[in-house]
């Protein structure tokens, strides 16, 4: 942005120094973490998880693979890998916020997956792992919180094998002017209502609806997924691109 | 018409609220975890995929890898995986597997024990009307393979038995078994006859 000074960064559309950033994201996910997953199926009326099975499908993941699934916040995707790979392959459940992995281990456990998860908790930007180790790394609704997008996007292509494939499901801009419209109204008067009513914090979730309008759309992260040495990058509008799935390939 | 996920979705807790009831061919379908298997169903169209797990199966109309194995029939042909035990048979004629057969033969072992109400399951995706049409169908073709099948049991058992001579009739197995035990007997009438006479005869030395 034309006003961001170099050393401050967007937190929804309030400017905040860069080394806040973090610790903001972190107050809002340790506020919303025990009803994240109520909370996400009202605010998208339940189509969070069609578009997690989208993801899922085009990730093609098969039996022994491994797997990492960062941000993966309440499981979705992690538990349907977990499945998938089975006891030859490794999912690894990762997120930056330990309220919202604790939330993860407990589901995970509750759904009596176990024995091929393990749980890290660790920052996008810096991951702890060695490089070509994954054959599939996920990011399901988490790019738009990391501070320095372009720092994750490089991590996740550095832990994939040659062949793996990076995907990343997170919000995007609407390609109509009417749904665009729609959507504004809701989530600028909807969505923080919703939030207040079932989390009781309005600003977590009016600073979830911003932090959508700030992220790059559909084409701007295709180039910065190609910027982080993706091959074959491509996008998958959903629900009129209010969300979209992109997928590169490390080559 | 490519199904699609809001389609899908609900047939896949269809089919594991089947499974729920079916430890053991949850257990089976665990052996084939992670597999990838493609199902093309005729006439429909359709195209279904389907990764087994330990917990159930995942249903995708559309999954980005190779399938390991591909079992292409129409909706009457899958409708005959639910004629019990000789579904083994009919599965193989009725559906065409490409590709690991094995693991498709397997797959519709598993699917066949299960009680699928497959009118049910595919008006999810299809509609009810068109489902219902197919269903009468199935249901139609399924009584009458049910009945030929009885009639070739009898029809089987009866060339093997009178015609070929491969087998036995009930007849021939019991007179047989009179026989055994008739010589059983004879045989030892026979020993203690001998026995009778060895204490009769006179010891050197007696006389």
């Amino acid at each position: 942005m034309a006003n961001e000074r170099p050393d401050t960064t967007h937190f929804g559309f309030q400017q905040v120094p860069v080394e806040e950033k973090a610790e903001r994201v972190r107050q809002v996910f340790d506020s919303v973490a025990d009803r994240y997953d109520l909370m996400n199926d009202l605010m998208s009326l339940g189509i969070h998880r069609l578009w997690k099975r989208q993801a899922i499908a085009l990730a093609g993941v098969r039996r022994g693979q491994r797997v990492l699934d960062l941000a993966a916040g309440t499981g979705d995707l992690a538990g349907r890998f977990a499945e998938i790979v089975g006891p030859s392959g490794l999912v690894v459940f990762s997120d930056i916020n330990g309220a919202m992995l604790e939330q993860g281990r407990i589901r995970m456990a509750d759904a009596g997956r176990a024995g091929n998860i393990e749980y890290v908790q660790a920052d996008a930007q810096a991951l702890p792992f060695a490089g070509a180790c994954c054959d599939c790394v996920t990011m399901a609704f988490g790019l738009r919180n990391v501070t320095h997008k372009e720092r994750a996007l490089v991590e996740m292509q550095r832990v994939l094998r040659p062949g793996g494939r990076a995907l990343i499901l997170e919000f995007s801009h609407p390609l109509s002017r009417p749904l665009n419209t729609l959507y504004d109204l809701y989530s600028f008067n909807v969505l923080p209502t919703l939030g207040r009513l079932v989390t009781g914090d309005a600003d977590s979730y009016r600073y979830l609806a911003e932090s959508i309008r700030m992220h790059p759309d559909q084409e701007t992260l295709k180039a910065m997924m190609e910027a982080a040495g993706f091959e074959r990058c491509e996008y998958f509008n959903l629900t009129g691109g209010i969300v979209a799935i992109h997928r590169g390939w490390k080559v | 018409m490519s199904a699609e996920d809001a389609l899908v979705a609900p047939l896949e807790a269809a089919l594991n609220r089947l499974l729920a009831l079916d430890p053991e061919a949850r257990r089976d379908l665990a052996d084939l975890q992670g597999r990838v298997i493609r199902f093309d169903i005729l006439g429909l169209g359709l195209q279904l995929w389907l990764v087994p797990g330990a917990q159930g199966v995942q249903v995708y109309p559309r999954y980005d890898a190779e399938p390991d194995c591909v079992l292409r029939g129409t909706p009457l042909g899958f409708a005959r995986l639910g004629l019990g035990e000789r579904a083994d048979e009919l599965f193989k004629g009725a559906v065409e597997i490409e590709g690991d057969t094995a693991l498709g033969e397997r797959l519709g072992a598993i699917l066949a024990r299960l009680d699928i109400d497959w009118e049910e399951l595919l008006s999810k995706v299809t509609g009810d009307p068109i489902a219902h049409t197919l269903g009468q169908g199935a249901r139609a073709m399924r009584r009458q393979l049910a009945r030929d099948g009885d009639v070739l049991v009898r029809d089987l058992s009866e060339y093997l038995q009178e015609e070929a001579r491969l087998l036995p009739t009930r007849y021939e197995v019991d007179e047989f078994a009179d026989a055994v035990d008739r010589l059983r007997d004879d045989a030892e009438r026979l020993a203690a006859r001998v026995e009778r006479l060895q204490r009769l005869r006179p010891k050197p030395g007696d006389a």
